[in-house]
């Protein structure tokens, strides 16, 4: 874990002072050429990333000693299909109208208006499209399990890109810790901004933690179904503890269609593909999700 | 959403069209709908073929996406571009990537490996 800035430690100790504070020091430390540069460096952004998740781990950890117990509740092992938290209920059925937000900024483009195809994307130019505000904190638990899930990853998606847009985040982090249904589920959002790591880094953290799964680099289900040895998907090879959310994020992506195999979603397109090609998928998309480091 | 009719539709509402499956689409993936990602899909689809089948290949048409606010519409506008624009849609999807913002960097990183590799070949 990155250490805070030592001046830190003289400032009230709440995350969001702590985070402003530490983003003025490195504005100041600057040079004049690079405060001149619209162009935040991937490098900074990693660091904003890494300062984010410490200052929410930091949080989360203050929480603790003040008698919260951070193991409970539980979240799930499960993936975005399955999705059982232990409080909150069940899963909603797809139609639930009780989902509270999602990690999609408003669409305020407007149909029909014209855009020069070829120019630049927008006043973030290097960043994206502007990240827009973080998403509205419920003030009790959402009822359902589906909709607990849309929220944490609401907040963990706006926390990462908050870092790589270089917007402030403290006031967001600060409501977050305000909101006491969120504390069993801090170590979801901390773990999300993890940077990547090697693979043996990856492989090496084999021991359940909450905010994390076991992923299988091959997927499990569709392996055996094609007849692979028990021994091969569940080795220790095979095997990385990640964020949650990136395992969904990843499992999504295997799940859904997509241009790039005709039409049919990963996990299609490599049914009866040799264990070499899962590998070299499996690997690459942790890669591009930002898990695995290239 | 509304039933849409895209053999009457002219190339303006097809990409207003296409632009709205994406948003809807970017919904359903923040809320682990895979289905309804899924059924979406197959509109997007029927809309990207319908400007395929326009005189001269609408798609490029799609190009209009590429400032979209929605990460997920310039996504799939860039994909559906990669054949008739495949420069501009490339660095689009290039640009994607390297905002990190997942799952759309994600996901076009996976593209871009998987044209590099030949394993998507844009029709």
């Amino acid at each position: 874990m990155t250490r805070l800035p030592r001046i830190l430690s003289a400032v009230p100790p709440l995350p969001h002072v702590h985070l402003e504070i530490a983003k003025a020091i490195r504005a100041l430390t600057a040079s004049d050429e690079q405060r001149g540069e619209s162009n935040v460096s991937l490098a900074k952004a990693q660091s904003d990333r890494q300062l984010i998740a410490d200052i929410v781990r930091e949080a989360w950890r203050t929480l603790g000693k003040a008698g919260f117990n951070p193991n409970e509740p539980r979240a799930p092992a499960g993936n975005p299909a399955g999705g059982q938290w232990k409080t909150g209920g069940g899963g909603g059925s797809s139609n639930d109208p009780r989902v509270l937000t999602d990690a999609t900024p408003d669409n305020n483009w407007v149909p029909g208006a014209q855009y020069a195809a070829n120019g630049p994307p927008g006043i973030d130019r290097n960043q994206g499209p502007p990240l827009g505000e973080p998403p509205a904190i419920p003030p009790e638990a959402p009822p359902t399990a589906k909709a607990v899930n849309a929220f944490l990853k609401a907040a963990a998606y706006w926390l990462a890109g908050a870092a790589l847009a270089g917007e402030p985040a403290g006031d967001f982090i600060l409501a977050l810790e305000a909101a006491e249904w969120l504390y069993g589920y801090f170590a979801y959002i901390v773990a999300y901004l993890d940077p990547a790591k090697t693979l043996e880094e990856l492989q090496r953290d084999s021991i359940p933690l909450d905010g994390y799964n076991i992923h299988h680099i091959v997927e499990q289900t569709p392996a055996r179904n094609d007849g692979d040895p028990d021994n091969l998907i569940d080795s220790p090879d095979n095997l990385v503890r990640i964020s949650t959310l990136k395992h969904w994020q990843i499992s999504t992506w295997y799940s859904t269609q997509n241009d790039e195999f005709d039409g049919l979603s990963p996990r299609d397109y490599l049914r009866g593909k040799n264990w070499d090609e899962r590998v070299r998928v499996g690997k690459y998309a942790l890669v591009r999700f930002g898990v695995l480091k290239p | 959403m509304k039933r849409f009719d895209v053999h009457n539709a002219n190339v303006a509402e097809l990409v207003d069209r296409f632009a709205a499956i994406c948003v809807e689409q970017n919904k359903a993936l923040s809320e682990d709908e895979i289905g309804k990602f899924n059924r979406l899909y197959d509109q997007m689809v029927a809309v990207r073929d319908e400007l395929k089948s326009r005189p001269g290949d609408q798609r490029r048409a799609l190009l209009a996406l590429f400032n979209h606010p929605d990460l997920q519409v310039r996504l799939q506008s860039a994909k559906a571009t990669l054949a008739v624009e495949p420069q501009a849609a490339r660095q689009m999807l290039e640009r994607i990537q390297e905002w990190q913002r997942q799952p759309q960097a994600g996901d076009a990183g996976m593209c871009l490996w998987n044209l590099d590799r030949g394993v998507f070949v844009p029709k």
